[in-house]
């Protein structure tokens, strides 16, 4: 016999060999020695390279992640389903209900009268956004549930945790039969001619509507909005009404709020639970015509023979009232008539150009007074007369006060801002500028669309943030150049104080004081973007040692 | 005890090894941590079927090369994992190395590992089957789907390879 093969030596070592083959190399080796040798370096071989591989690695045992059993599946899809049902629903009572009150009361003891229209459309561009933001999560919760089935059917397919998937399918399924739907879809209608919704029909969307003519005579079950040329409503809208038409009669009920633009707008008898915002040529609201909430109209010519629950304002040529006002009645206009039968359960505020022309039937009725006032009428002169003004003053440099020491508590950073000179502080100025016209451009281009309002708001709120801080921002900055950077540790108060001093008096100079105060809010505005831009560039300001 | 906590008593002993196997098949210390978690998620869901009454090791060892031999083939991209027999059988040239002979040190040890580690997936897997496993020649046959004799080559192939390695690294054996 030859020598062995190296592939027999090997599978010898092995103990792989057939039983008779094993014998031919066994006698060989027997008399070969160098094949012997070679046979037992093979085995040794074998040892030392299985002893090597034997070396247990050094590692750590991971903790064992069970797969989710179905029941650990159902509990969080049960779960995630309870969640995305009480989370709009908290979502509606805390901040609807709760935050949204708190927020009016606040505003309406913070801001003067003046500024009622500005909250009134604040607030209701934030009860708006509410109610999108609850659509929006309700959207949010269906995609997660149609997801879930996806993945339930896909791994099903495949065989894949089969029971699990199954689970999960009858899970979504009976959680989206369940789950009471809040969804409301937006339903576009766009007929040439006209566009009816019948005495029996409810419309259980917000309904956007674009016609010649439209007729609703059964119900919406949420907004109304329209462009027409011709609106008549007998039916229930349970929403706000929006319109734009050439003539609008209401007969019907409105929950909400109304907010008409037409040339012929005629309330026959119809109700608005909320408030009225008219705008027309000629207005008139009939005896049997009711506005629980308050009642604002720029015309031409307007008539009220109806019920008005709080106040009524009017911006018109002549006004004729000869219904109730359950609160005071504002009237902006050349002629005003206080009719027969008439009753105004507060004041009569009458504001005129030139001429008072007021005219109060014996019949008529004014729980309060009843105060003619010309307007542009210089009122500037007196207010630095007025107690008020100072205590206003007063008020408002306190609260910028704690506000700053926030600010500075809250964003450490704004003590790094710095005014630059020349070129540059100008043109901090600009970029204040733009920022004060562009976000109410972008407020006003966003609420146009629906799905926008509740951005609209956001935006509305970082404006009026963005005027309030800024004078605050350049308050800090003003104090620190005329009293020097306080020392590391050492509180900025004094520098707060001394900074928003020197504001306040400069925007209440006389005659120059306005245009300062938008200047200054320009600047103070553009250090806040520069502050911005540099956190968002990485290079805030670092403080020095 | 029931069902789960024997799952996890075994788990427990034999995570290590079970470790150290994929670690020597996948030749990655990460892709051996996924795949010993995957051998054990296997494991648990077919813990049924599991003769109590037997060891542990082989049952949970073969998950582990299976899905091991799988995964190289995936990163592979090719079916012909292991090469062709007649091409092996043509590469057995008569080498020169001698057979490693050598007290193992833990220096040598950590230098025959690091050699181990040098060898192509072809002669490895074989080589960790069969040294680290104790595996059958018609066992590794099946798991890597080769003939038998295939299996001997590339063994024996593997066993030349990391001779040169070594002498590479100047670690000599010594015929006796």
């Amino acid at each position: 016999m030859t020598h062995l093969t190296q592939l027999q030596c090997s599978m010898y070592a092995d103990g792989e060999l057939p039983a008779d083959e094993m014998k031919l190399v066994d006698a060989h080796a027997s008399d070969c020695t160098d094949c012997s040798a070679q046979l037992q370096a093979f085995a040794l071989e074998r040892q030392v390279v299985a002893a090597v591989l034997q070396v247990p690695e050094v590692v750590t045992v991971p903790k064992f992640k069970r797969p989710a059993r179905l029941r650990e599946f159902a509990m969080a899809n049960i779960a995630t389903g309870v969640i995305a049902v009480l989370v709009p629903m908290f979502w509606k009572l805390i901040y609807g209900s709760l935050l949204d009150e708190a927020f009016a009361r606040v505003l309406s003891m913070l801001l003067p009268d003046e500024y009622s229209v500005l909250i009134d459309t604040l607030l209701l561009s934030l009860e708006e956004g509410t109610a999108m933001i609850g659509i929006y999560l309700d959207y949010v919760f269906w995609i997660v549930a149609v997801l879930a089935c996806v993945w339930g059917a896909i791994s099903l397919k495949n065989r894949i945790r089969s029971f699990t998937a199954l689970a999960s399918l009858v899970c979504c399924l009976v959680l989206g039969l369940g789950t009471p739907s809040e969804v409301q879809a937006l339903d576009l209608r766009k007929d040439e001619k006209s566009f009816t919704v019948g005495k029996d029909e409810v419309i259980t969307d917000t309904l956007i509507v674009n016609a010649d003519s439209v007729v609703i005579n059964g119900t919406v079950d949420g907004d109304l909005i329209l462009a027409t040329e011709r609106l008549v409503v007998n039916g229930v809208i349970t929403g706000n009404l929006f319109v734009a038409s050439d003539s609008a009669t209401l007969s019907g009920r409105v929950d909400g709020s109304v907010f008409l633009f037409g040339s012929t707008v005629d309330v026959l008898g119809g109700e608005v639970v909320r408030d009225l915002w008219l705008a027309g040529e000629t207005v008139t609201l009939n005896d049997a015509a009711t506005v629980g909430g308050n009642a604002t109209i720029g015309s031409e010519r307007v008539t009220v023979a109806g019920q008005i629950g709080r106040d009524l304002t009017t911006f018109t040529e002549h006004v004729d009232l000869a219904g109730r006002v359950g609160q005071n009645f504002k009237a902006y206009a050349a002629s005003v008539a206080l009719l027969d039968g008439s009753s105004v359960a507060g004041d009569v505020l009458y504001f005129v150009e030139d001429e008072p022309d007021l005219e109060q039937a014996p019949g008529a009725t004014v729980g309060g007074e009843v105060m003619t006032e010309s307007f542009g009428v210089e009122v500037e002169p007196n207010r630095y007369l007025r107690g008020e003004f100072y205590l206003y003053q007063v008020l408002r440099f306190v609260s910028a006060l704690i506000l700053g020491m926030l600010l500075l508590w809250f964003i450490p950073g704004v003590r790094y801002v710095e005014l630059e000179g020349g070129a540059s502080g100008v043109m901090t100025g600009v970029f204040g500028l733009v920022a004060f016209i562009a976000l109410p451009v972008m407020t006003t281009l966003l609420a146009v669309t629906v799905i926008g309002i509740p951005l609209a708001a956001i935006a509305l709120f970082t404006w009026l943030s963005l005027m309030y801080f800024a004078k605050i921002v350049l308050a800090i900055v003003v104090g620190q150049m005329l009293l020097g950077e306080p020392e590391e540790g050492e509180s900025y108060f004094k520098t707060l104080l001394v900074g928003l001093a020197v504001i306040l008096v400069l925007v209440n100079l006389p005659v120059a004081g306005g245009i300062l105060n938008v200047l200054l809010a320009s600047v103070g505005a553009g250090l806040i973007v520069k502050m911005l831009l540099d956190y968002v560039s990485e290079l805030s300001y670092e403080p020095e040692n | 005890m029931n069902a789960s906590a024997t799952f996890d008593e075994l788990y427990k002993a034999h995570y290590v090894r079970v470790f150290g196997l994929c670690r020597r098949l996948l030749n990655s210390a990460s892709l051996a941590e996924d795949a010993s978690q995957e051998t054990f998620l296997r494991a648990y869901r077919t813990f049924r079927e599991y003769d109590r009454q037997r060891p542990f090791w082989p049952w949970v060892s073969t998950i582990a090369s299976r899905h091991c031999i799988d995964q190289l083939r995936r990163l592979s991209h090719t079916t012909a994992l292991f090469g062709h027999e007649s091409t092996e059988m043509d590469l057995l040239e008569s080498s020169d190395a001698s057979a490693i002979n050598l007290v193992v040190t833990s220096e040598q040890a950590s230098n025959v590992k690091a050699a181990i580690d040098q060898l192509p997936d072809k002669y490895r897997v074989p080589l960790v089957l069969s040294y680290f496993d104790d595996y059958s020649y018609d066992q590794i046959a099946e798991s890597l789907d080769v003939t038998r004799t295939h299996v001997g080559v590339l063994l024996l192939r593997g066993r030349q390879q990391l001779r040169s390695q070594l002498e590479l690294l100047g670690i000599e054996g010594g015929t006796s």
